[in-house]
């Protein structure tokens, strides 16, 4: 279940729900990431023009400005950067809107064995590695 | 905006049962967390975080079923391979120790053409439901052939056959004196596998070599889309 220590890439995690932002935040860092999270999408596009990030992970389902919106948002800011769209309902047609556009899909209730390994393999993978 | 009084029961269901999976959700990344700080020295702590990650799996479940219950989605028809979808629920779903499953699969099954994770589900609470059935150990055999113009599966095992009264209201009826989930398993199958247009029949005589079977459309079938779909990694 553990991983090898990662290097300090900076992850952002927008979700609405703080108790999801917390145990996603503890569990990164415990894995030597640097987390910071936003509570919609509109704070994570505030965060994202502050500061540069290796990978988002987002929630589709919020307010002020949702997940769908927040990564077409992200495309015309940073075109490459990895986006991981989270949602409870993976088939809904706004969701398949947005395929294309994002990194990875996945279903809610998340599967963090699995999750923790992508996470990996997509900062690998775009040239994130330090 | 409507008050909770003006819904109806399946909005109420599903906008609870979302909340509900969202707060299961934080239970389990707790659980991840307290694993990946805790290790695995302490055998007890193992073990209790184990049952708090099976409680939170099976609460998931009956949401899930529920959901489906009062209104399956739209399915996304696609072209897959059902031995591949059979051999990795097997090997995903973990029997109960005693129970022993032997699949006999069919070399020359064609793609079945189906909403891959819709028929994932069904197939899934149907092994639930036999394990379930067999949860004092047996046998189970799960095999796959190809029969004019449809894939079948079905599902034998070692326990006596139904009733027919057994066998009649098995996919039809909750009961209504205490709340079964894998009678849930079996009624939302049922439905899952109806949205596929798929045909699930129940044994209710020991002259039927099987307990389940279930018939899936195979893709020269067309369902109004002359055989065009995405095809699925399976």
């Amino acid at each position: 279940m553990t991983q090898p220590p990662s290097p300090r890439h900076r992850l952002l995690i927008v979700d609405d729900d703080e108790g999801m932002r917390d145990t996603l935040v503890d569990i990164l860092e415990s894995l030597s990431y640097i987390v910071e999270q936003a509570a919609h999408g509109q704070m994570a596009l505030e965060r994202l023009r502050a500061q540069a990030f290796d990978l988002v992970l987002m929630d589709v389902r919020m307010p002020v400005l949702d997940g769908i919106e927040t990564l077409r948002r992200i495309r015309q800011l940073q075109p490459g950067l990895p986006v991981i769209l989270m949602s409870g309902n993976t088939g809904e047609p706004s969701v398949e809107t947005v395929r294309q556009e994002a990194t990875a899909i996945l279903a809610k209730p998340l599967d963090l064995p699995k999750l923790m390994p992508l996470i990996h393999a997509m900062l690998s993978a775009c040239g994130r590695e330090e | 905006m409507s008050s909770l009084s003006q819904l109806s029961a399946p909005q109420v269901v599903r906008l609870v049962g979302h909340e509900l999976r969202n707060r299961l959700g934080v239970l389990s990344n707790s659980v991840y967390y307290l694993h990946l700080r805790l290790g695995d020295e302490d055998e007890k702590l193992v073990r209790h975080l184990g049952l708090i990650s099976q409680e939170i799996a099976a609460t998931n479940r009956i949401l899930a079923n529920l959901m489906d219950w009062i209104g399956p989605k739209e399915p996304t028809f696609e072209r897959l391979h059902l031995n591949v979808l059979v051999e990795q629920l097997c090997t995903r779903t973990q029997p109960q120790e005693g129970l022993e499953i032997t699949l006999s699969l069919a070399d020359d099954l064609p793609l079945v053409y189906a909403d891959v994770a819709q028929l994932e589900r069904a197939l899934g609470n149907l092994l639930a439901y036999e394990y379930a059935l067999l949860h004092e150990g047996g046998g189970l055999e799960v095999v796959t052939r190809h029969e004019d113009g449809w894939a079948g599966l079905y599902l034998r095992d070692s326990e006596p056959c139904f009733t027919p009264d057994q066998a009649a209201g098995l996919l039809t009826v909750l009961p209504d004196d205490r709340f079964s989930p894998v009678q849930l398993d079996l009624l939302v199958a049922g439905s899952l596998l109806a949205a596929n247009r798929c045909r699930l029949a129940v044994a209710d005589s020991s002259d039927l070599p099987w307990r389940f079977r279930i018939l899936i459309p195979i893709l020269q079938q067309g369902l109004g889309g002359g055989g065009v779909g995405q095809d699925s990694a399976l």
